[in-house]
Parts: structure tokens; C-alpha cells; sequence
């Protein structure tokens, strides 16, 4: 079963975008140059209304169908969603931007916040503001929101980069670790080719709005399709 | 706090205008005497007045928040051509004199206009009466308010909206719980600002609504009757709307300020 | 006129309501001549120095104006009370307060209900008169208080007789002459004119048989009218 099925057709801006590709690994990467398109990929998928034709589906549910008038709407989605920059609710302590997406009662929500934050070993900046957070833990707390929401599977934008490179290799080391232990399908987007090494079993290489090429790591800098995939995982 | 000064020249020029902004209010309140003021507000037409208007401006207020808000948020999501036509509609109150468009409420809404015609079957008759007051007061203040608030839903980061929804709020959920309270200082300045147009309107209202005691005099156009007979009362009638636009403005500045948080 | 019997004078003319006029003056604006509305005004200005020789110019009368087509149908005065929507100056002006002497004065002759009907049916007290005629050529009231030179214009006839053609739309309906009063209009020189013998010469000039066939054409009583006459 394909953990991610994407066909898409449409134009943002300037960009004419045209992605179809299909996967069936547990953590599938998006790579790709500045202004290829990620971004607006994982914006689709968890949601935002753009006009775009075509369909997807993750994790064996569809997302839209536009030649069935299909479109979900994303609070019926169930994808856990971090865009870059986390948008963690400015007015809300770490507790309530958790407990957000949780059901039940107050203190059911609460309860499931706490023990979800703990899980990302957070707990102790549950009073906290997210003005007051590191990017690290800014990035644990994004994590425990969008899994206490009990999702489908996972969308991820860049979630490394607003780190700095000490921290990287422990979040990247600690997000390994988590979406092994979730077994939720997650979509990464990164530009790092050292997130792509150690998280992605299934990578797949925009350019310009187009799928140029997708397969594993290792397949992609055996025989890289462009500069930029032989760039980005020739010779690490 | 280290801030870097003012430069001359800029104090120099403003200061000139700042005078002349300050100088006839300042004016109108020293040169009155605290006994006529008393006697002026003691005047049943004043009180009238003043009850006539803070009646009208509130049930204005609470029709602008109610349907202003989600017209501000239209505005805010949309895009190109359709952002622009929309924003000039709305803007359009600002622009046109007064009087201008109290002679269009009566050519839609009088006894021959076009809709008046239709209402007339009806039984209603809205010229001199208290809704078209209200229908005034709306149509001045409205801009303000609208432009304030989608100025304030604009600068709610529309990820955060997007980020919402994906854990399961719906639109109206989302806007309730995130795009509101980051917007709740610009809502609450709008309403201010719209708040004080609207206890000003004047124009307009004279045209659509007439001017009697109880039903359709407003504080302006009590001053504005006032003039004619007892300058005490327009005076006191005057610094009691000074008063109520200081109060306003004092609340204008508080609620800029918790936005700059 | 006066400018072409004296080419060398610039006649400036500034209107407003008398109370603001007589504001003005009371704070010393500029200008010559006065000429109001109100006997009071121009007592008060006289008694604080600020005006000489106060002399009556004209005098004026009240008529019922409806808009044309006459929506309430109203043929005389005592129809008055049929019309649903009445517009009258405010009380604190002389077009409103005459008009309510003039109320009070038919509660005696017509009745006290009939001065009540008229009151309930009154929807807006505008502060001068063109407000109030300006509800009336929009057709939005039935019927107004106002002066007859308000409204009369050279041909104009009264609403009520057959085959004439009425004036656009505004007609008067005439008020029955024990109830309507004249309006009395007062002339007088500013104490602090700029050119007061001009001014004078000016006045003299309205006073005059000239000036005042002038202001009878256009609807006033002429100063000299010891009575009440209709005019036609």
C-alpha cells in the first residue's frame, strides 16, 4: 500500500507545477532548489485552498479528487502538519498549543497535552510561551502538538533548519528515533542532504515544479538526473 | 529607555500643525466656565441628546462587530481585482461628503426612492426615524472599523490558521481560536475608532433622518440646533463630546499598546 | 440695483441664519448692514451697541407648503392635521417659533385636538429654512411652515385654484389671516462699519419706493402696509 500518492497539476505565482510521483516507504523526502515547489507541495496536501488539479491521498485515505469534485477539508484530514517556522500559537502556553488538537473535556485534553509532551521529553516547558523557546525545543513541542492530534501521517517542512548545526545532529538523531517509533508515513522536506541520508527510504527530487527524479538515496547518486541531485547525495 | 531624539526641523514643522490641531479644542475648553457648562448640561434637550446618541452609537457598534468582522476577514483572504473593488466599496463612506450621502440614503430609502417605494408597501417608513439614524451612523463608521480589522486579520500569519485546521478546527474554529485573540487589539482600536465617527456623524443624518428631540436629534445635531438660540448649551453640548472622544481616545491608545505586546 | 444706481459701490452680500449672523456681529465681524429675521436680534444687538437705527424693511408671512403632486391631498389650512409627515423649523428659530405661536393660536379657533394632531404628525425641526423646504422638494414630508417669499416666485398661484400652473414643486396653501402673523424684518447700519455713510445710503435705498416694489415682487409685505394685505 502507497503511503503518499501526489498528482498535481496547477500555478502558484509564477511556478507551473506538475508532481505525480508515489511512494510506499515509511519516511519519504522532498528534495529540491529554492523555489522548486516543496513547500506549496506539503501546503497542498495538509490543506491550504489553492487552485490545483489532480488528486492525492495519504496514508490510504484521499485527500482531494478534482476530476471527482473531491476535496477534503483539512480539519477532516488527520496529516500532522509542521511548516517551517512551526507556527506555534503565539497567545497559547506550550500546554494549550499541545492540547490544541486533542478531544475530550478540558482536563482530558490537558492530560493527553502533559503526557504527549513527555513523550518528546518536554514536560518541564509546559508553562512556557513559545516566544520563550529555543529552536529546539520549539521543534519538540511543534512534534508533541501535531502527534497529540493522533494523525494519519506527518508532514514535515525543513524541520532542521532553523537549528544550529550542534543541535541538528541531535534532533535529527532524536526525529529518527520518533517517526521509527510513531510508524506514521511521514513526508520530509529538506534541502540537507545528511537528513535525507539518515531519515528517507524513498526520495523524491523537484526542480522547477517538476519531478525530475525519485528512488532512494543511493540509487539518486549512482545515477544522479541533474547537478543538483548529484550535488546533493553524489559524494558525501 | 535609549531612543534617538526627534530632529529639529521635524518638531519645528509638526509643531506648527500640532498647534493648530490642539488650539481650538484647548480654546473651547478653557473659555468655559464650569457653571455654564452645568446649566447647558441641565438643558432637557441636552440629556435627550446625549441619551439619543449613546443609544444609537452602541446598537451601531454591535451591527458593525457583527457583520464588519467577518467582512473585514473577506477582505483580508482575498486576492488581486476582487481585493481591490472590495476595499474601494468599503472605503467609499470616507471619501464622500456627508451631505452627498445623505442624499442618496434619501434617493434609495426616501418616500420616492427606489427601495423607499418598496418599504413604503411594506410599512416602513425609515426618513426621520431612529433606524435611519442608525443606518447613517453605520454607513460612515463602518470604513473605519472594517479597515482596521483586515489590517489586523492580515497580520495573523496564515500558517498559523492552516496549522489550526490541520488539528481538526474547523474554519470558524480556527478564526474564533487563533485568528480573533492575535487580533483582538486592531478589533478593539477599529471599534473605537468607528465608535467615535459614528457619535460625530452629522451630515447625513441630518438630510436622511431629520433633527427631533428624542428620536432622531443626535448630540452633533443638537449643536448644531443649539447655535441658534442658547450658545451656553451648543458649548456644553460641545465639551460633553470632547469628553466622550477623550474617554475614546485614552481607550484607543490601551488597546494599541496591549497589541504591541 | 443699488449697484447700478451707484456703480462705484460693491453691494457684498453675506446670508445666514439670523442667530448666526447676529453671532457674528456680537464678535465683531465685518460688514456694513445688517438686515435679519427677528426682531430679538437685532433688539439685543441694539441694546449692546453694536447696531444704529434699526428700522423695519419688510415684513413676511406664513404659508403651509406642500410638495408638488400634494401627496396628503391637503386643500386649506385646517386639512393640516391630515398629513402624516410635518416638517417645521426648530423652536429656538423665528421660521419655528412663529410657526408655533401660530399652532398655539389655532388651538383656540380649530381646536385643541386639531393643534395636536399637527404636533404628533411634526417628524423634524430643522435649524433654518431651506432645510426645511429642501424635505418638501424632495417629497419626503407632506406639508411645512414656511415663509410665503420662500417659496413665491414671480407666477406663482395658490395649490387650491383650478387650471393654473403651479409652481415646481413647492405650493403654498394660504393661512387663514386671523391666525397668521407678520413676520417683521429689521434693517439697521453696523456701529463699527467700515463705511458708514455707504451703508446708509444703502438702507435708504431699501426703504425707498424703489427698493421696496423690488421686495414685493418677490413675495415680502411692503414696510409701508400699516395691515395685513394679501398679496397676489
Amino acid at each position: 500500500m502507497s503511503t503518499f500518492s501526489v498528482e498535481l497539476r496547477g500555478r502558484i505565482g509564477t511556478l507551473e507545477l506538475d508532481i505525480r510521483f508515489e511512494s510506499s516507504a515509511a519516511i519519504t523526502a522532498v528534495v529540491g532548489p529554492n523555489g522548486a515547489g516543496k513547500s506549496t507541495l506539503l501546503r497542498v496536501l495538509a490543506g491550504a485552498e489553492l487552485a490545483m488539479q489532480g488528486k492525492a491521498s495519504a496514508a490510504g485515505g484521499t485527500l482531494f479528487d478534482s476530476a471527482r469534485s473531491l476535496w477534503v477539508p483539512p480539519e477532516a484530514r488527520r496529516l500532522g502538519y509542521l511548516p517551517q517556522g512551526l507556527a506555534l500559537f503565539p497567545h497559547l502556553n506550550v500546554l494549550d498549543n499541545v492540547a490544541f488538537g486533542c478531544a475530550g473535556d478540558a482536563q482530558q485534553r490537558l492530560s493527553q497535552a502533559a503526557m504527549q509532551l513527555r513523550s518528546v521529553e518536554a514536560e518541564h516547558l509546559a508553562e512556557r510561551m513559545p516566544a520563550q523557546l529555543s529552536g529546539g525545543e520549539a521543534q519538540r513541542v511543534a512534534l508533541a502538538r501535531a502527534l497529540a492530534a493522533q494523525p494519519r501521517a506527518l508532514l514535515l517542512d525543513e524541520p532542521l533548519a532553523a537549528l544550529d548545526v550542534a543541535h541538528r545532529r541531535s534532533t535529527r538523531a532524536f526525529l529518527a528515533a520518533l517517526l521509527r517509533q510513531n510508524e506514521r508515513p511521514a513526508l520530509l522536506v529538506s534541502h540537507d542532504a545528511r537528513d535525507v541520508r539518515a531519515l528517507a527510504e524513498h526520495v523524491v527530487v523537484l526542480e522547477h515544479g517538476k519531478v525530475i527524479q525519485q528512488g532512494s538515496a543511493d540509487e539518486l547518486a549512482r545515477a544522479p538526473a541533474s547537478d543538483f541531485v548529484a550535488e546533493l547525495l553524489g559524494t558525501v | 529607555m535609549n531612543e534617538a531624539r526627534s530632529p529639529q526641523w521635524a518638531i519645528a514643522l509638526g509643531g506648527a500643525l500640532l498647534v493648530l490641531l490642539v488650539l481650538p479644542v484647548a480654546t473651547l475648553v478653557l473659555t468655559s466656565s464650569p457653571a455654564e457648562v452645568a446649566r447647558g448640561l441641565a438643558h432637557p434637550m441636552t440629556r435627550t441628546a446625549i441619551a439619543l446618541s449613546l443609544r444609537t452609537t452602541l446598537l451601531t457598534l454591535l451591527i458593525l462587530v457583527l457583520l464588519g468582522t467577518p467582512l473585514a476577514l473577506w477582505l483580508a483572504r482575498a486576492r488581486g481585482r476582487a481585493k481591490a473593488w472590495l476595499q474601494a466599496a468599503v472605503e467609499l463612506p470616507i471619501v464622500l461628503p456627508p451631505a452627498v450621502l445623505g442624499l442618496a440614503l434619501l434617493m434609495s430609502f426616501g418616500r420616492a426612492g427606489v427601495f423607499g417605494r418598496l418599504l413604503d408597501t411594506l410599512g416602513i417608513a425609515l426618513p426621520f426615524s431612529t433606524a435611519a439614524v442608525i443606518i447613517a451612523q453605520l454607513i460612515v463608521s463602518a470604513p473605519f472599523y472594517v479597515q482596521t480589522a483586515r489590517v489586523g486579520f492580515e497580520a495573523v500569519d496564515e500558517n498559523l490558521v492552516l496549522v489550526a485546521r490541520s488539528l481538526g478546527a474547523s474554519s470558524f474554529g480556527a478564526f474564533r481560536r487563533i485568528t480573533l485573540p492575535l487580533a483582538s487589539s486592531a478589533i478593539l482600536t477599529g471599534a473605537a475608532l468607528a465608535w467615535a465617527r459614528a457619535l460625530g456623524e452629522f451630515g447625513a443624518t441630518l438630510l436622511f433622518a431629520g433633527s427631533l428631540a428624542g428620536r432622531t436629534q443626535t448630540l452633533p445635531l443638537a449643536i448644531y440646533g443649539a447655535l441658534e438660540a442658547d450658545i451656553s448649551a451648543a458649548r456644553a453640548i460641545a465639551l460633553v463630546l470632547c469628553g466622550i472622544a477623550f474617554v475614546l481616545l485614552v481607550l484607543l491608545r490601551m488597546f494599541a499598546a496591549t497589541g504591541a505586546r | 440695483m443699488h449697484e447700478k444706481t451707484h456703480p462705484e459701490v460693491d453691494v457684498l452680500l453675506s446670508f445666514a441664519g439670523s442667530s448666526a449672523l447676529a453671532a457674528q456681529v456680537d464678535q465683531g465681524g465685518v460688514g456694513d448692514v445688517l438686515a435679519t429675521a427677528s426682531e430679538e436680534h437685532m433688539q439685543a444687538l441694539t441694546k449692546g451697541g453694536h447696531v444704529k437705527d434699526a428700522a423695519t424693511f419688510a415684513y413676511n408671512q406664513l404659508v403651509v407648503a406642500v410638495p408638488e403632486g400634494n401627496p396628503a391631498k391637503l386643500e386649506s389650512f385646517e386639512d393640516l392635521a391630515k398629513a402624516k409627515r410635518i416638517v417645521l423649523g426648530a423652536p429656538n428659530v423665528p421660521v419655528g417659533k412663529y410657526a408655533d405661536e401660530l399652532l398655539e393660536r389655532a388651538a383656540g379657533t380649530l381646536g385643541v385636538k386639531f393643534r395636536d394632531a399637527v404636533i404628533a404628525h411634526v417628524v423634524s425641526r430643522e435649524a433654518n429654512v431651506r432645510m426645511v423646504l429642501s424635505k418638501i422638494e424632495l417629497g419626503e414630508a407632506d406639508a411645512a411652515i414656511v415663509y410665503r417669499t420662500d417659496i413665491m416666485q414671480p407666477g406663482c398661484k395658490e395649490a387650491n385654484e383650478p387650471g393654473v400652473n403651479p409652481c415646481e414643486r413647492v405650493h403654498p396653501i394660504a393661512i387663514p389671516e386671523a391666525l397668521s402673523e407678520r413676520a417683521t424684518y429689521p434693517i439697521a447700519v453696523l456701529s463699527h462699519a467700515g463705511e458708514p455713510a455707504l451703508a446708509r445710503a444703502f438702507v435708504d435705498f431699501v426703504l425707498s419706493d424703489e427698493g421696496q416694489a423690488v421686495l414685493t415682487a418677490h413675495g415680502f409685505i411692503s414696510a409701508r402696509a400699516a395691515t395685513t394685505e394679501p398679496v397676489r
